[in-house]
């Protein structure tokens, strides 16, 4: 079953066309990888779903509906950058909590040990390594528990031993979390090992 | 590596003990008399504590209104793409340096409602605002617009995202506007006195009351203590609050991208800056507009009487000559601010990290206040060891040290942001110390003096609290005789005040823009 549908989106950039014709779609609990160069306007894509950015025409509807009028706020999806951007002035544990409708010190507890990250609630964001950052910013948006997820480069940062472990970590996660999601990448085999299918921006456009 | 340090040392030391002995000796004098068994019955009478109360009111009124009419404005200048930005920011930030009786006059004719607590809450926000927008803003450019953005795919609406997100981290930022705000409000003088109810004085305006008209020098010195230790205590609370409020939060070097306004808020906040600027310029147009009216109209009749005054009158001191008068002392202390503030920084620079408290040291006379300044020196003039009353270079001095924090905060900025290694490739292509310290911040340093000497010469041709104390009777400076004119009655008066006001902020304008232009553009301060 289709959740996600992308249909004949166009993305502008200061002026000029960046992407024209998307079409995209995602299935209940699937992970796409979408793959394409560096400055090809993925991470656009995914910030027009995410609702942070607006696209020219087009639609994305989920589960039907159209979201476009939907601010991203109320779109229930869920957004990890390149950069981890934890808040700088809550510890790891308010940073997980931060989305949450009610603090649930538990919940916290148990997605920290999901990211391998257990007893990290009192750290302070600047005295995390890259990896474990971007982990911190991984359970927080898993804390708001999105209807779906959208990574962006989400380990591009990091360095080649610890990115492979992450992937098949988060891969891992996700599957069992159930959560649909859209992971960015330019590189081939993360792309093949995160996801269930994988296409290329040529393709969407195409 | 030992005799260094201690060369270090000893070149910072010397220098400096000449600038500590006069930025302190002021505040000696008023130590020296306040502090004594005189001081009781000061301290508990009732009224002391009125006007103590009635200062800190206005004050913290003065603060908020600033910081919240600056928020949306620095949030539309350094986050969005405002069309004129520059200008719009020039505008804002000219009340800065404007002389306070000029602004006050301003007010006094444009408001409906002189002579009352908003009046003067009103022309503090119009010297403020632009100061915290600068404030504020500079962090505010910083901060990642991705985390905004994180908050709402974490599902937060913009508001609970603003409250929960950037407010928290604007707080180091917000809160060093609100205690600079507060410091210029808590000791605002000029503004006070002409826009005030003379029956509601701030601390300054007691201050100068009991010094020049009853002559009650004790009481005055009690007052000026109590004023020192309540801005001494205010800064030690302040900066302990700034380290709990400091985020450790990596900031890039640059500024955000500013990015086209899009929203409705966004639109708003925009057009807003525009209101505000116009808001800002209206006083300064009025006043101009204020002394081209005549009784039978419009015309240069205020001017002619500033030139050639009617015998017999106040006015009979020309206007034209006491600002001739107040451009030769402004020329004076600013030779003397210059001075001192290259000694002063040079100091701090070879000091190295020791440095850090001289660096608030020379910032005391921010907190001292100009009348404090002022009343120092007159008491060092009267009860001083040697008779220095009617010493003509008492009032170049107290403006001189009114002056100092402002240079030496041009200054510093722009010498610590050079390049250590610029020196170092000098030196190994051949060149002495001298000259590889020349090539590598001279000219720099070199301009970076000629905008502080600008700035010092600005703010000591509107010079009025310290002046006020120290300027003979029969030898006013600009700023002191349009004081002395409101005081009379009589639309002449008025008029003559309104003209002189008009030439002393053209003077202001020209020098603070002949200073924009020659700024190097790097550093930071203000």
């Amino acid at each position: 079953m289709t959740v996600l549908e992308v249909s004949d989106l166009r993305i502008d950039y200061e002026g000029q066309v960046l992407l024209d014709h998307v079409n995209l779609t995602v299935g209940a609990g699937e992970v796409v990888a979408l793959l394409g160069p560096s400055g090809s306007g993925k991470s656009t894509l995914l910030r027009c779903i995410a609702g942070v950015q607006r696209p020219e025409s087009g639609d994305i509807r989920w589960e039907g509906a159209s979201v476009l009028d939907i601010p991203a706020y109320r779109r229930g999806f869920g957004l990890v950058f390149q950069d981890p951007l934890l808040f700088p002035h809550r510890d790891v544990g308010a940073n997980v909590a931060f989305g949450m409708k009610a603090r649930d010190d538990n919940r916290v507890a148990h997605l920290l040990t999901l990211v391998g990250l257990s007893g990290f609630q009192r750290r302070d964001p600047s005295t995390l390594s890259g990896g474990e950052a971007q982990r911190v910013a991984l359970a927080r948006a898993l804390a708001a528990e999105p209807r779906l997820l959208l990574l962006d480069e989400p380990f591009g940062a990091l360095d080649t031993d610890l990115r492979e472990r992450l992937v098949r970590e988060v891969r891992s996660l996700l599957t069992s979390a159930g959560v649909p999601a859209i992971h960015v990448t330019h590189d081939r085999s993360e792309a093949d090992a995160i996801s269930d299918r994988v296409v290329t921006l040529a393709e969407l456009t195409g | 590596m030992t005799s260094t340090t201690t060369r270090h040392t000893l070149w910072a030391a010397l220098p400096l003990a000449l600038v500590a002995v006069l930025v302190l000796l002021p505040v000696a004098m008023v130590v020296a008399v306040g502090w004594g068994p005189d001081a009781l019955p000061v301290l508990t009478a009732p009224s002391t504590w009125r006007v103590i109360g009635y200062t800190t009111f206005q004050a913290a009124l003065s603060t908020i209104g600033s910081l919240a009419l600056a928020m949306p404005a620095a949030y539309a200048l350094y986050r969005l793409r405002v069309p004129g930005r520059r200008m719009w920011l020039a505008i804002l930030t000219i009340p800065f340096i404007l002389p306070t009786v000029v602004v006050g006059l301003a007010f006094r004719e444009l408001l409906p409602f002189p002579g009352t607590t908003a009046a003067i809450v009103v022309a503090h926000i119009f010297f403020n605002v632009g100061l915290s927008i600068r404030v504020i803003g500079s962090l505010w450019g910083h901060l990642d617009p991705r985390l905004e953005q994180v908050g709402a795919s974490l599902g937060l609406n913009p508001f609970t995202t603003f409250r929960r997100i950037t407010l928290p981290l604007l707080a180091p930022a917000i809160s060093a506007a609100a205690i600079l705000v507060l410091l210029f409000t808590f000791t605002s003088f000029g503004v006070v006195l002409v826009l005030g109810d003379p029956a509601l004085p701030t601390i300054e305006v007691d201050i100068y009351t009991r010094a020049m008209q009853r002559l009650d020098l004790t009481g005055a010195a009690v007052l000026a203590l109590v004023q020192f230790v309540i801005v001494a205590a205010a800064i030690v609370v302040s900066s302990i609050m700034s380290d709990r409020l400091a985020v450790r939060q990596r900031l890039g070097d640059d500024e955000m991208t500013r990015r086209l306004p899009q929203s409705p808020i966004e639109r708003v906040a925009t057009g807003y800056v525009v209101v505000l600027a116009v808001a800002v310029a209206v006083p300064m147009l009025s006043l101009v507009v204020r002394s081209l009216r005549v009784s039978d109209g419009w015309g240069f009749a205020w001017y002619a009487e500033a030139v050639s005054p009617t015998e017999g009158t106040t006015r009979s001191v020309s206007a034209l000559s006491t600002l001739t008068r107040s451009l030769e002392y402004a020329g004076l202390a600013t030779v003397i601010a210059v001075f001192l503030g290259v000694i002063a920084t040079a100091g701090i620079l070879a000091a190295r990290r020791r440095g850090r408290w001289l660096d608030g040291a020379v910032m005391l006379p921010l907190g001292v206040s100009a009348v404090t300044v002022g009343l120092g020196l007159l008491l060092l003039s009267v009860r001083g060891p040697i008779d220095l009353r009617g010493w003509t270079v008492l009032v170049p001095l107290g403006q001189a040290l009114v002056a100092l924090p402002i240079v030496v905060r041009v200054l510093l900025p722009v010498l610590r942001s050079t390049d250590p290694r610029m020196r170092q490739v000098a030196a190994t292509l051949g060149a002495g110390p001298l000259r590889a310290w020349w090539a590598a911040e001279g000219p720099i340093a070199a301009r970076a003096t000629a905008v502080g000497a600008a700035f010092a010469a600005a703010v000591s041709l509107g010079e009025f609290g310290a002046t006020a104390f120290l300027v003979r009777l029969e030898t006013p400076t600009a700023p002191v005789q349009i004081v002395r004119l409101l005081g009379r009655p009589g639309e002449a008066n008025i008029g003559v005040a309104t003209a002189l006001a008009v030439l002393l902020l053209l003077l202001t304008v020209i020098i603070v823009s002949v200073a924009e232009r020659i700024r190097p553009r790097r550093g930071g301060g203000w």
